[in-house]
């Protein structure tokens, strides 16, 4: 059977470190991910997921009791990866409205679908166009399509509301697809 | 938006704008049940759909290929060289 993160997280906390490592073995790779989507720099990535997991051994005790683990090691991981990867981070744009989003996204609009269907032929432009989007919703993308996160974990990770992060997913999925059909948005 | 339609009683627009209150659970049946209606019914929807999926799919792929063994080892490294808990506490 395998253990859960909770009873594992219990383990480290009474310092067992072959609990530690199966952490490591569980967590390591979408951690890194993670990080690195928000760096977009290797070694900035590798320090914060260490910093995570030296974290996880320094504090596991200290951690509520039922709080979940896999939303703390991501919001570690991210504080951790903005501050070793420091720069001058824009300040936020006016929120957008949804139909001009959908309307940049190709959202009812069948001639720019297909410059869209276009573009996911090619996967590295699918990562580019990922690459090109502001970190908010880089990271929202990343915790909540690549890593699969519940909507729950990932504001919790994220640090905000439900309802916020509903809306900044939904406008972070139309900026994605608008960058992929070439639609918008730099919005770094 | 040009070229949207109006399909189930509502234009694609529409839909659009109340997609959250969908997944939030937060609209009314009727609304709700328009909007599904429409995007059983709307190829521009559904193709709108299908090609996120494709996209996320590929996200998903992307992320699959690095190697992250290198680093993992660095990292195990590192922690066997923490002191232990009780050390740690003291």
């Amino acid at each position: 059977m395998t253990a859960t993160d909770q009873h594992l997280a219990q383990r480290v906390a009474a310092g067992d470190d072959a609990a530690l490592r199966l952490l490591v073995d569980r967590y390591h790779t979408p951690l890194s991910r993670y990080a690195t989507s928000l760096c977009g720099d290797a070694a900035a990535a590798e320090d914060a997921v260490q910093e995570t997991f030296v974290a996880l051994w320094q504090h596991a005790g200290d951690r509520r009791e039922n709080g979940l683990l896999r939303p703390w090691l991501f919001a570690i991981t991210r504080n951790a990866a903005r501050r070793l990867f420091r720069r001058e981070r824009p300040e936020s744009a006016e929120p957008e409205l949804v139909d001009g989003l959908g309307a940049q996204a190709g959202w009812g609009n069948a001639t720019q679908l297909s410059s869209l269907e276009r573009g996911l032929e090619d996967r590295e432009e699918v990562r580019a166009a990922l690459a090109r989007l502001a970190e908010a919703d880089r990271e929202i993308l990343a915790l909540v399509e690549v890593e699969g996160l519940t909507l729950d974990e990932a504001a919790i990770a994220l640090s905000v509301s439900l309802p916020a992060l509903k809306s900044r997913l939904h406008r972070a999925r139309l900026r994605f697809m608008a960058a992929i059909g070439g639609g918008g948005t730099d919005a770094r | 938006m040009q070229g949207e339609r109006i399909v189930g009683g509502l234009a694609c627009s529409a839909v659009l704008a109340l997609l959250p209150g969908v997944v939030a659970g937060t609209i009314g049946a009727d609304e709700r049940a328009k909007v599904e209606l429409h995007l059983a019914g709307c190829s521009v929807c559904e193709r709108f759909g299908g090609a996120y999926g494709a996209a996320v799919s590929a996200l998903r792929a992307s992320a699959n290929e690095a190697d992250d063994s290198a680093a993992k080892e660095r990292l195990l490294a590192k922690l066997a060289n923490l002191p232990a808990r009780s050390a740690a506490r003291e």
